[in-house]
């Protein structure tokens, strides 16, 4: 019988904003974003949020092995300005790169702006006895009303909490106003208890509520979903001060223990649930 | 063993939610065997309420999670009459707290023989955790019917 692959969701972020032009892994780099676990980490994407108006130019991921820096890809930078109704540049880059471990994963800009890199990524571990299925998941929503004026896109201000993490996998984000609306912005920021990290930027646009006009909606999709670590908090700010509702919809998951009930029937085995299972040799 | 590479039909035509159950079609981590239970709510509202805060005035509460979670496939509003140029609000109820989440602009019909009445099919798949909500209200005092269809899901092993 193989062993059975059990994941673990695993998040990393840097900030990164002195300019290095290097490809050879010299020059600054930002700290690890994430260093590969016992068996390895699969990172499945890497955000990167610009948190100030960019210039065309480039943003480099490294893997550093502990001696040596490689590079591993560059994603271009578009010239963009922000404002208070325009978001910064932000991608989204699937990389499914599987990380060795104790190798890290870093990243340089070519020009001096300040971007977050953040990776969504997951560790895993075998365990056994096992069966191939084994994985539960369990809806799990949470809600937060932002209504305090905040500008900033560093994560000072007034945040309000939309979902703590227990290891999920964050689906879609629903943004609604509470009532009318100027121009402006939701931003959206993970926090890992000590940092908190510009995500994402969602424009509000003007409405004037009625009987018969809605208020603003968005909805943000994670494609695949949003693989966020045990503690990480999803945080969310607005630019203006107006109400908006703030509902993750995520899916938590779990791998339900296995016991052997006796010696004679070393096939059969328990679940918490108190069913038995017959497994294959 | 059945040991299938690809286990999205278990969730009757969502995607998965979680992607890594797939990771590079291994067939690792595959679900646990799933009992999807339908389950449908109705609710028909006929009080108009124009508050936007859950609280306040008369709500129609709708489909509630459920074991392993509700997953609400589609929500469908349609009138029982007439309607006037309106709204019908969805909120989001988890525990004492509610959040506006949705609202859907409902114009003004005369229902005939030929004319049929006013209908919002809202096909956004949503997964409830159990024991949160979905409330309606309708803006004006039109009689309106939500239907919601979703599927509970549990873990029988």
């Amino acid at each position: 019988m193989a062993a059975e692959t059990q994941y673990t969701a695993n998040t990393g972020m840097q900030t990164i904003s002195t300019a290095n032009s290097n490809l050879d892994g010299t020059g600054t780099l930002s700290s690890a974003i994430i260093t590969g676990a016992s068996n390895g980490t699969l990172i499945k994407t890497i955000s990167i949020k610009a948190r100030v108006n960019t210039t065309q130019g480039m943003v480099r991921l490294f893997i550093y092995d502990g001696s040596n820096t490689k590079l591993l890809t560059e994603i271009e930078i578009p010239a963009i300005v922000k404002a208070a109704t325009d978001p910064a540049f932000e991608t989204t880059v699937a990389i499914n790169y599987s990380l060795k471990s104790g190798w890290s994963l870093k990243a340089s800009t070519q020009n001096a702006e300040t971007f977050n890199v953040i990776a969504e990524a997951q560790d895993w571990v075998y365990t056994s006895p096992v069966r191939a299925e084994t994985t539960k998941y369990t809806a799990y929503n949470a809600a937060a009303t932002v209504s305090t004026a905040n500008t900033s896109l560093t994560g000072s201000g007034t945040l309000g909490t939309a979902l703590i993490s227990s290891g999920c996998n964050l689906w879609s984000v629903t943004i609604k106003a509470q009532g009318s609306t100027i121009a402006g912005m939701v931003r959206l920021f993970l926090h890992d208890g000590t940092d908190t990290k510009l995500l994402r930027e969602v424009p509000v646009r003007a409405t004037t509520q009625s009987g018969t006009a809605q208020t603003f909606y968005a909805k943000v999709r994670f494609e695949n979903g949003f693989a966020l670590k045990s503690g990480w908090e999803l945080k969310a700010s607005t630019e203006k001060g107006e109400a908006f509702s703030v509902i993750a919809e995520s899916a938590n998951w779990s791998y339900p223990a296995l016991a052997y009930i006796n010696t004679e029937d070393s096939n059969k085995l328990i679940t918490e649930n108190g069913y038995y299972l017959i497994t294959e040799s | 063993m059945i040991n299938p590479k690809d286990n999205s039909y278990a969730y009757v035509g969502m995607k998965l939610p979680i992607s890594s159950a797939n990771i590079e079609n291994t067939g690792y981590m595959l679900n646990e065997p799933v009992l999807y239970t339908a389950n449908n709510v109705i609710s028909i509202m006929t009080t108009g309420n124009s508050n936007l805060d859950g609280t306040t005035g008369t709500y129609y509460d709708n489909i509630t999670g459920t074991s392993n979670g509700t997953l609400v496939k589609r929500i469908i509003i349609k009138a029982q009459g007439n309607t006037s140029q309106g709204m019908v609000r969805m909120f989001f109820k988890a525990g004492g707290s509610v959040w506006l989440m949705r609202e859907i602009e409902v114009p003004a019909i005369t229902q005939a023989a030929v004319t049929p009445t006013f209908i919002a099919i809202i096909d956004e798949p949503f997964y409830l955790k159990a024991s949160y909500l979905l409330r309606f209200s309708t803006e004006n005092s039109n009689t309106i019917i939500v239907t919601t269809e979703g599927v509970d899901t549990s873990y029988p092993y």
